[in-house]
């Protein structure tokens, strides 16, 4: 009778290793691969890829301006070198990112025309999304701040926590990724800026 | 009561005292296991542990409290069961595994996901013979404590960024494999007993393919290394009234500090990583009148003051649990 109990502790175990194992979607954490899965993307595509050419959009910033992409590449009125989006839920880990690239970057390429444009994605209003800019420290911070009411941005580049998008004068996605250490974001902007 | 009751009650109190060390769901991962503890004289033990996360605002890496934005409600419901096992005279193995509720209201988005955490498996060394308990203090060998070993083993079942999801709402796991080592210290003086527990973890590398379920350019990350440690009081009760005669309640007070170091992203340091919290709890727990079964209430926060945390969410944790000890 000891025995069977004894056993019977083992089985549970067993069993939920089992339920773990079978749980879906983690095999990429259980089995991490380093292959690239990244699919090819056909030149001049509209998307919000790498790569594809980013339709164009508009949004209402917090100071009241009217941010449209299609004013701030080559040849318009507002030309500039490049037009940064960081996707910002207002996280610790937001916060850190946006002062990165408020301290270290705009710094690194503060003489070149870049525009850099914080997508609030959450908070569905203008006012709220004030609110939040100013509580999480970023009032006057040099960034843009727009909300995304209709997630038509957010639905445009697959933007969540972090996400951060580089677009050149062209028009062209050039990085659409998490931001990490914000290396490759430097190195895109170094390469974008550079005087030929 | 006997000795070896009051050990298995206080280890009861401390799986509510110091609960899981779970993450936020909305930004940084989900649940992580504990460690359940067999009583000395047991032969197994399994609980079922419920608790809420309520978020309120974060800490920022410089230890500032920030609130969340206007209209958000953010919460992660947690149930984790526990299955511990003796497989020695002084050893023993147990799993944990938790099932993690993401619910995140904010003004313009409702998330409502759900999954599996990330599992803990663990081994338990005890290194003393007979439960150490005692009354009074009248010689030196009275003040000898219980002391435990500890190893685990966090393994990813949750899911994680970097797997097959579609933003950061879906996580309720981390993503990296961690090995643990744990140190518990306890001793009782009846009716007081106090906790000194602590433990450091090593996360491995890995390589990640995709972010958010979109694949990328290839690289590995490691998340820092991290430490903890707790300290716990209780007082322990022999219920006087007649239908409660024969049970025990013992409410634990506890202090808890997590650190996490920076990670490495291909080498380079991620400056949005890493992170240190703070937390006070109160936890109940009513043992049975068979002393066998353990009810546990318990609360912790982490959101007294500014500075009680870096980097990480400020949370309120409220759990309920229960647990049966195999003797």
């Amino acid at each position: 009778m000891i025995f069977i109990k004894q056993r019977t502790g083992f089985f549970l175990l067993l069993l939920t290793l089992v339920i773990a194992g079978c749980g879906g979607g983690t095999e990429d954490d259980l089995f991490p691969s380093d292959k690239d899965k990244r699919s090819e993307v056909t030149v001049g595509e509209v998307g919000g890829s790498p790569g594809n050419l980013a339709p164009d959009f508009s949004v209402t910033t917090t100071d009241n301006e009217v941010f449209i992409l299609a004013d701030h590449l080559r040849g318009m009125a507002e030309e500039s070198e490049a037009t940064v989006i960081y996707f910002t839920m207002w996280c610790p880990v937001c916060a850190v990112h946006m002062d990165l690239i408020q301290f270290e970057v705009m710094a690194r390429f503060s003489e070149q025309s870049i525009n850099y444009l914080a997508v609030d994605y959450l908070s569905g209003s203008l006012d709220n999304t004030r609110s939040a800019q100013q509580e999480s420290g970023f009032a006057n911070s040099g960034f843009l701040v727009a909300a995304d009411p209709g997630q038509v941005m957010t639905g445009i580049f697959n933007g969540t926590m972090g996400t951060t998008v580089v677009i050149d004068k062209d028009g062209v996605v050039r990085m659409n990724e998490d931001f990490r250490t914000g290396e490759n974001l430097i190195a895109i902007l170094d390469e974008l800026t550079v005087v030929p | 009561m006997s000795f070896q009751n009051i050990t298995a009650l206080i280890l009861a109190g401390i799986f509510v005292a110091i609960p899981s060390q779970a993450w936020a769901g909305s930004c940084c991962g989900g649940g992580g296991g504990s460690t359940l503890i067999v009583p000395k004289a047991g032969r197994a033990a399994v609980s079922l542990n419920t608790a809420i996360e309520k978020y309120d605002g974060y800490y920022d890496k410089q230890s500032s409290w920030h609130a969340d934005p206007p209209g958000s409600d953010l919460a992660q419901y947690r149930v984790e069961l526990g299955i511990a096992q003796r497989l020695g005279t002084d050893w023993q193995g147990s799993v944990s595994l938790p099932y993690v509720w993401n619910n995140n209201s904010y003004a313009a988005v409702d998330s409502s996901t759900n999954g599996l955490g990330d599992m803990t498996l663990g081994v338990t060394y005890e290194t003393f013979k007979a439960p150490t308990c005692v009354t009074r203090i009248s010689r030196l060998q009275d003040l000898k404590p219980t002391v435990y070993l500890g190893g685990g083993l966090l393994i990813p079942t949750g899911v994680s960024p970097y797997d097959e999801v579609e933003n950061s709402f879906d996580i309720t796991g981390r993503g990296f494999y961690r090995a643990d080592l744990n140190l518990m210290v306890e001793k009782t003086v009846f009716p007081w007993s106090v906790i000194l527990s602590g433990g450091v973890g090593y996360h491995f590398s890995r390589e990640i393919n995709r972010e958010y379920g979109t694949y990328v350019q290839p690289y590995s990350k490691q998340l820092g290394r991290t430490v903890n440690g707790s300290l716990a009081l209780g007082y322990t009760w022999d219920l006087p009234w007649q239908m409660t005669s024969g049970m025990t309640l013992i409410v634990t007070a506890s202090l808890s500090d997590r650190w996490e170091a920076e990670a490495e992203i291909d080498g380079v340091r991620d400056e949005a990583s890493g992170l240190r919290k703070r937390a006070v709890g109160l936890s109940s727990t009513l043992l049975s009148f068979g002393n066998d079964w353990a009810l546990n209430l318990g609360w912790q926060t982490s959101r007294p003051a500014s500075g009680w945390g870096s980097n990480t969410p400020a949370t309120d944790v409220f759990s309920l649990g229960v647990r049966h000890d195999f003797y």
